[in-house]
């Protein structure tokens, strides 16, 4: 496991939550790291606040418990109000050179963040990559519908494999 | 030194070094105001919640039993099935 990746977490997780407050004018969203005392309890209250509109079945406290703790990964939430209305779950694969986001989802129709949820969770991973000097950000599973848009909006995407269901859409990052 | 508030109650301490290298990969490359404006006019309406992740159901069309979802393995969505029947009466205890 990474000696350091509290420190590039949170040294990321900063830098992401002094852009939203300043670049894009939201002070009223931030990202809370999940970690162990809080990971049970701010998974139920984002699931809870999805209500039957929720989409997906899987569990948030069951990828964090399965997969964020003890390695090399994180888990965030973008809370608004006192609410988690969005969760993300990345990991970091230094001899991949890279680091992949897994899951996004934020709560549907959420008011306040719409936009903004991806392009957080990019400008995030991107700034774990470097700060690992990591050369790549990778976006696994999208959603087939979102596919074009990210392309669309994240210069230089390319899909893998080229032709077929998209496994992951890669990005090239630098400094 | 620098002192980071990770989560309510949780800090974290980045070296210097670090803290700097943070600010200079977001003064490099960190999308604009406008940017993320336009990206937020192009997110699809489809686009109701979920954006990544991988479906893990065991097969396609299985249902998940007590609550009779079934989980599409293409998607990771989740169609209720039945919800349109009145809920059965549980026997009291």
């Amino acid at each position: 496991m990474l000696t350091n990746k509290n420190e590039v977490l949170a040294a990321a997780l900063d830098q992401t939550n002094t852009w939203l407050a300043q670049t894009l004018g939201r002070p009223d969203l931030q990202l809370q790291l999940i970690s162990q005392p809080i990971a049970r309890a701010a998974a139920m209250r984002f699931e809870r606040g999805g209500g039957p509109r929720r989409k997906v079945h899987w569990n948030w406290e069951e990828i964090f418990f399965s997969r964020v703790r003890h390695q090399d990964a994180w888990m965030y939430a973008m809370v608004r109000a006192g609410r988690p209305r969005a969760m993300c779950y990345g990991r970091i694969q230094v001899k991949g050179g890279h680091v992949s986001l897994e899951y996004l989802e934020r709560t549907p129709y959420a008011r306040g963040i719409r936009g903004v949820t991806a392009p957080t969770a990019f400008q995030f991973a991107r700034a774990v990559a470097l700060l690992l000097d990591l050369r790549e950000v990778r976006l696994n599973e999208p959603f087939p519908c979102l596919v074009r848009y990210y392309e669309r909006v994240l210069e230089g995407a390319i899909r893998h494999p080229a032709v077929g269901p998209v496994k992951y859409l890669s990005v090239k990052v630098a400094l | 030194m620098k002192r980071v508030r990770v989560a309510p109650g949780k800090f974290v301490v980045v070296s210097q070094g670090m803290a700097d290298k943070a600010a200079r990969v977001f003064a490099s490359g960190a999308f604009t105001r406008d940017q993320v404006r336009e990206m937020a006019a192009a997110e699809p309406k489809s686009a109701s919640g979920v954006f990544l992740g991988k479906s893990t159901a065991k097969r396609a069309g299985a249902l998940s039993g007590k609550n009779g979802t079934l989980v599409r393995q293409s998607t990771g969505h989740v169609v209720v099935a039945g919800a349109d029947r009145a809920p059965t009466k549980r026997k009291a205890a």
